[in-house]
């Protein structure tokens, strides 16, 4: 991740079937993947979202260590 | 170039998370919009609803590897015509494997590639775009 600031979700419908595209923008582009449906790609963003939250987690306890 | 109109949009393809970043963070330094994609089923929808000025690929993937995405890409319609760069850590391949890609229109880069032979490799590869509007996106990228 490239920081708190930086990322930002989009979750759009792929097609009809109920598939969804995810797009995860960040500062050096999209990251893009798919999900046959809604459901499965809300699982992916909370996971992200997990991963995130630990990063900045992790940056916190560095800038205390740092100062 | 859906998401960004101004500026050829290149369509990164590759399993390893870390290595795609690294592309991406080269690219973008020199004006391109990138997209990644981690398989070759992602990126064939991305192509199918969002199509890419060119592709940058990874040979081994899971799945579906970079030839198998190259027969589907090219039976495409009109994404058929997409410049791709296959880019692999493979250190032989037969001449029937290179006539194959030469055939799908693809390049092929081995790794380890250096980051200005991968950004000569990226232009190359947006300047075959389409006879007119190479010369434009060439200019965009180099302005």
């Amino acid at each position: 991740m490239d920081g708190p600031d930086l990322v930002r979700w989009e979750l759009t419908q792929a097609d009809s079937s109920g598939a969804c595209r995810l797009a995860v923008h960040h500062a050096h582009g999209v990251s893009v993947e798919y999900f046959s449906t809604a459901a499965m790609a809300l699982r992916r963003v909370q996971e992200l979202e997990s991963l995130l939250a630990s990063a900045r987690g992790m940056s916190l306890a560095h800038t205390r260590i740092a100062s | 170039m859906n998401e960004t109109a101004a500026r050829p949009t290149i369509l990164i393809v590759d399993d390893d998370v870390v290595l795609a970043r690294a592309y991406a963070l080269a690219l973008g330094t020199q004006g391109y919009a990138v997209k990644t994609t981690h398989t070759a089923e992602d990126a064939l929808n991305e192509v199918r609803m969002s199509p890419p000025d060119a592709i940058i690929l990874d040979y081994r993937m899971p799945m579906i590897n970079g030839a198998g995405f190259l027969y589907r890409l090219r039976s495409h319609g009109a994404a058929a015509r997409i410049p791709v760069l296959v880019i692999t850590g493979e250190t032989s391949f037969d001449e029937e494997v290179l006539q194959e890609f030469k055939e799908l229109g693809a390049q092929i880069r081995q790794k380890p590639i250096g980051l200005e032979a991968f950004l000569a490799a990226a232009r190359e590869l947006v300047s075959r775009v389409a006879p007119a509007p190479a010369a434009n996106l060439a200019r965009r990228v180099a302005s």
